[in-house]
C-alpha cells in the first residue's frame, strides 16, 4: 500500500516539470479540440499524435498520448451538448440529455456536468488502474467467447431499449447495425458478404464514417428541415461544475466510475459502451427516471463519468494483458511497443513503476480537462449562438474531410453520405440512431464471438446457456426483452399477489 | 399523418420484413466452404442469415403492432402530406441535393478541395441564410456574412487539416 503510494508520489514528481506541464496542457486541448470536432475521433487523433511523438522520450510520449486520450473523450462531449453530434461515439450517450439541457438554455450546466463527472470518471479509474491491476485483469481473462456474444447482444439491447421512445424500432435498429457491421469480408475464410463485387465494399464499412453520417450528417438534415432557432442561453447560467450536483449524484458518479473502469477493463468493448451502460444502469437506480431523455442531470452525470473511467480502465488490460480495452487504447499499445515499453502480464514484476507513471499521466490528464473545462466553456457555448444555417454548411465540411482524412479515400465520404440519408430517414419514422451504431461497433465481436464458441463447442450452442456468465448475461437480455412487451408485464403482475398470498 | 402513424409503421413493417427476408436469401446463397471442411456453423452466411430473420422477425411484431393500432382502416386516407410538411420536406430535399453535390460530384474530382469548399458554403448560405436575412432587409449583408464565411471555412479547414493533421487533401 504504502510502496504503491510511494512510487505514486514519485511519477508526479517526475511529471510536475515545466516541459512536461506545457506538454500536458498542450496535448489534453489538442485532445479536447480533435474530440469536439465531429469526424474525429480519440482513435484517429491518437493515431496522429503517435506519429508525432516517435522522437520524444517514451515517458513524454506516453504522457502526450494519455492526455490526448482523456481530452477527446471529455472534448466530445462539447458538440454533444451544443449540437447533438456527439464528438466521439463515447459521447453518444451524453447527447441525449446534454443536448436537452442545452435546448433548454442550460448549456453552461451541461458542460459543468460533463466536466466534472469526466473528471471524476478518470480519477475513480485511476485509482481503479493503481490499486487492482493484477486483479481485474486476471477477472478479464475468464470472459470467454461465450461471454463476449452475449455482452455484445446486451450492449444492442440495452441501448435498444433506452434510447429513443419505441424499444421495437431501437431492436430493428440494432439489428439492423449488427447486419451493416458484417458487410464484406468475413474473418474465417475471407468470403464475401453483401459487397455486390464493390471492393470497398469488400473492406467493410468503416465505424467512423458511418458515425460521423448517422450522428452528424442526419442531425444537420434534421437542423435545416426543422427550422430550428438558436438555442436561449441563460446569461445567469453558471459554467462553473456544481458541487450540488455532485453531492446529489455521488451515488450515480460512484457506479458510473466502477461500471465506465469494468467496462474498460473488458478487452474491446470501449468507452462507448461504458457509457450506455452507466447511463442505462442511472435509469434505472434513479428516482427520476422519467427525465431520462429530457434533460437529466444524472443521465448526463452517468454517460460522462463512464466514458471517461472507461479511459484508465481500457489501459488496464493494455498493462497486464497486453491487449486493448478499446479502439484507442489499442493505438496505445502500439505506441507502448513503438517506445519499447513492453505490456503484459510480467508489467508489475518487471517495470512496477510504469504502472504507477501511467496512473501519474491519468491525474495530469484530468487535472487539464478540468482546467480546460473552466475556461474554454463560454468559447463553446458561443457556437450556439451562431444561427444553424450557418453551422450546418461548416460542420458538413468537416464531417466530410474528417472522414476523408480516417483513410485518405473517397470511399469513407461516401459511406458517411450514405449514412446521413439513412439516418436522416430512420430518424423521420422514430428509429433511435443509437442502437444502429452500436449494432455496427459490436457487430464484429458478436459475430467472431459466437463463430468462436460454435467452433470451440463443435456445434453445440449448450455453452451459451449454461456457462454462469452466459447464462446471466443470457437472462438479463430476455428479461429486458420479454418485459417491454404488455402481456409479459400482466403475467408478472398476475404472478406477484400469488407469491405475496402464498408467504 | 404523421411519421410514427400506425399506417407509416405499416410500411416500414413492410420494408423491413422484404429487407429481413432478402438478406435470409442472399445468406442462403452464399458458399458454406464445406470443401474447405467447414461445418454448417462455420458458414458465412450463418450470421447475416440469423440476423436477416430477426429482422423480419421484429418488422413482423412490428406490423402486427400497426394492425391492431388501426393502420388498415387509415389505408384509404390521402397519402400526399400537408402543405407545411412538404415545405420542411423541400428544405430538406435541397439540403440533400447540395450535400450529394458537393461530397459526390465536386470532391475529389479534379478541383481544389479549397475552391469547392467556398462554392458550397456560400451557395448553402445564399439558399437557406439569405432569404431569412431578405425577409429582415439584410441582403447585401446576407451576402457578405456568406462570403466571408465561406472564405472562412475553407482556409480554417485546408489549414488545419493540411498543415496541422498533414492529411492529403481530396
Amino acid at each position: 500500500m504504502f510502496g504503491g503510494l510511494l512510487a505514486f508520489g514519485h511519477s508526479v514528481a517526475s511529471f510536475a516539470t515545466p516541459e512536461s506541464l506545457f506538454w500536458v496542457a498542450l496535448s489534453t486541448f489538442v485532445g479536447i479540440v480533435i474530440g469536439a470536432l465531429p469526424g474525429l475521433t480519440a482513435t484517429m487523433g491518437l493515431t496522429l499524435m503517435t506519429t508525432m511523438t516517435l522522437k520524444l522520450e517514451p515517458n513524454l510520449a506516453l504522457l502526450i498520448l494519455i492526455c490526448t486520450y482523456v481530452g477527446a473523450i471529455y472534448g466530445g462531449s462539447r458538440s454533444a451538448i451544443l449540437l447533438n453530434i456527439p464528438g466521439t461515439p463515447a459521447n453518444a450517450a451524453a447527447c441525449i440529455d446534454g443536448h436537452q439541457l442545452a435546448r433548454q438554455g442550460l448549456a453552461g450546466q451541461a458542460m459543468g456536468i460533463a466536466t466534472s463527472g469526466s473528471v471524476l470518471g478518470t480519477l475513480i479509474g485511476m485509482l481503479f488502474l493503481a490499486w487492482f491491476t493484477p486483479l481485474l485483469g486476471e477477472m478479464a481473462l475468464k470472459f470467454g467467447a461465450y461471454e463476449f456474444f452475449w455482452l455484445a447482444l446486451f450492449g444492442v439491447v440495452i441501448s435498444g431499449t433506452l434510447t429513443g421512445t419505441d424499444p421495437l424500432k431501437g431492436w430493428i435498429a440494432g439489428t439492423a447495425g449488427l447486419f451493416i457491421a458484417g458487410i464484406g469480408q468475413e474473418a474465417q475464410f475471407a468470403y464475401e458478404r453483401f459487397a455486390f463485387g464493390n471492393r470497398d465494399l469488400a473492406g467493410g464499412i468503416a465505424l467512423v464514417p458511418a458515425l460521423v453520417g448517422a450522428f452528424g450528417l442526419a442531425e444537420l438534415l434534421v437542423s435545416i428541415k426543422e427550422r430550428q432557432g438558436t438555442v436561449a442561453i441563460s446569461p445567469f447560467d453558471s459554467v462553473l461544475p456544481r458541487l450540488r450536483d455532485i453531492a446529489a449524484y455521488w451515488r450515480t458518479i460512484a457506479r458510473s466510475g466502477v461500471i465506465g473502469t469494468f467496462c474498460g477493463i473488458i478487452p474491446g468493448v470501449g468507452e462507448d459502451v461504458g457509457a450506455w451502460s452507466s447511463y442505462a444502469a442511472a435509469k434505472r437506480a434513479s428516482k427520476e427516471p422519467e427525465k431520462f431523455g429530457k434533460g437529466s442531470v444524472e443521465g448526463l452525470m452517468a454517460a460522462e463519468t463512464g466514458d471517461n473511467a472507461c479511459v484508465p480502465g481500457a489501459v488496464i488490460p493494455v498493462l497486464t494483458l497486453a491487449i486493448p480495452g478499446s479502439a484507442p487504447a489499442a493505438v496505445l499499445l502500439a505506441a507502448m511497443l513503438i517506445h519499447g515499453v513492453r505490456p503484459g502480464p510480467l508489467i508489475m514484476v518487471e517495470a512496477p513503476q510504469f504502472v504507477y507513471d501511467v496512473v501519474a499521466m491519468m491525474l495530469f490528464a484530468s487535472l487539464g480537462i478540468l482546467f480546460y473545462g473552466l475556461t474554454l466553456t463560454r468559447f463553446m457555448i458561443r457556437v450556439l449562438q451562431v444561427p444553424k444555417t450557418i453551422i450546418v454548411p461548416i460542420i458538413l465540411v468537416l464531417c466530410t474531410i474528417g472522414t476523408f482524412a480516417l483513410a485518405g479515400r473517397l470511399f469513407d465520404v461516401y459511406v458517411m453520405v450514405a449514412f446521413g440519408i439513412l439516418g436522416f430517414v430512420l430518424r423521420s419514422f422514430n428509429y433511435p440512431m443509437a442502437p444502429l451504431v452500436l449494432g455496427i461497433v459490436l457487430g464484429d465481436l458478436l459475430e467472431k464471438n459466437l463463430r468462436r464458441g460454435l467452433v470451440l463447442s463443435d456445434g453445440d450452442l449448450a455453452p451459451f446457456f449454461t456457462r454462469p456468465i452466459s447464462a446471466v448475461l443470457c437472462t438479463i437480455i430476455a428479461l429486458v426483452v420479454l418485459f417491454r412487451f404488455e402481456w409479459m408485464r400482466r403475467l408478472a403482475a398476475r404472478l406477484a399477489p400469488r407469491r405475496r398470498t402464498a408467504a | 399523418m404523421t411519421n410514427a402513424s400506425p399506417r407509416a409503421d405499416l410500411v416500414q413493417s413492410a420494408a423491413w420484413i422484404a429487407l429481413g427476408l432478402a438478406i435470409v436469401a442472399g445468406a442462403l446463397q452464399m458458399d458454406r466452404m464445406e470443401r474447405f471442411g467447414a461445418k454448417l456453423y462455420m458458414a458465412p452466411g450463418l450470421v447475416p442469415g440469423v440476423l436477416g430473420g430477426a429482422i423480419a422477425l421484429l418488422g413482423s411484431v412490428l406490423l402486427v403492432r400497426s394492425v391492431r393500432r388501426g393502420a388498415l382502416a387509415t389505408l384509404g386516407q390521402p397519402w400526399w402530406p400537408a402543405a407545411a410538411a412538404r415545405a420542411t420536406l423541400a428544405r430538406a430535399g435541397l439540403a440533400i441535393a447540395l450535400t450529394l453535390l458537393y461530397t459526390l460530384v465536386l470532391v475529389g474530382h479534379g478541383l481544389p478541395f479549397w475552391l469547392v469548399t467556398i462554392g458550397f458554403v456560400f451557395v448553402f448560405l445564399l439558399v437557406f441564410d439569405l432569404p431569412e436575412r431578405q425577409a429582415a432587409g439584410q441582403v447585401v449583408r446576407g451576402v457578405v456574412i456568406a462570403a466571408l464565411v465561406a472564405v472562412a471555412t475553407s482556409a480554417i479547414v485546408t489549414l488545419l487539416f493540411e498543415r496541422v493533421f498533414l492529411v492529403r487533401m481530396p
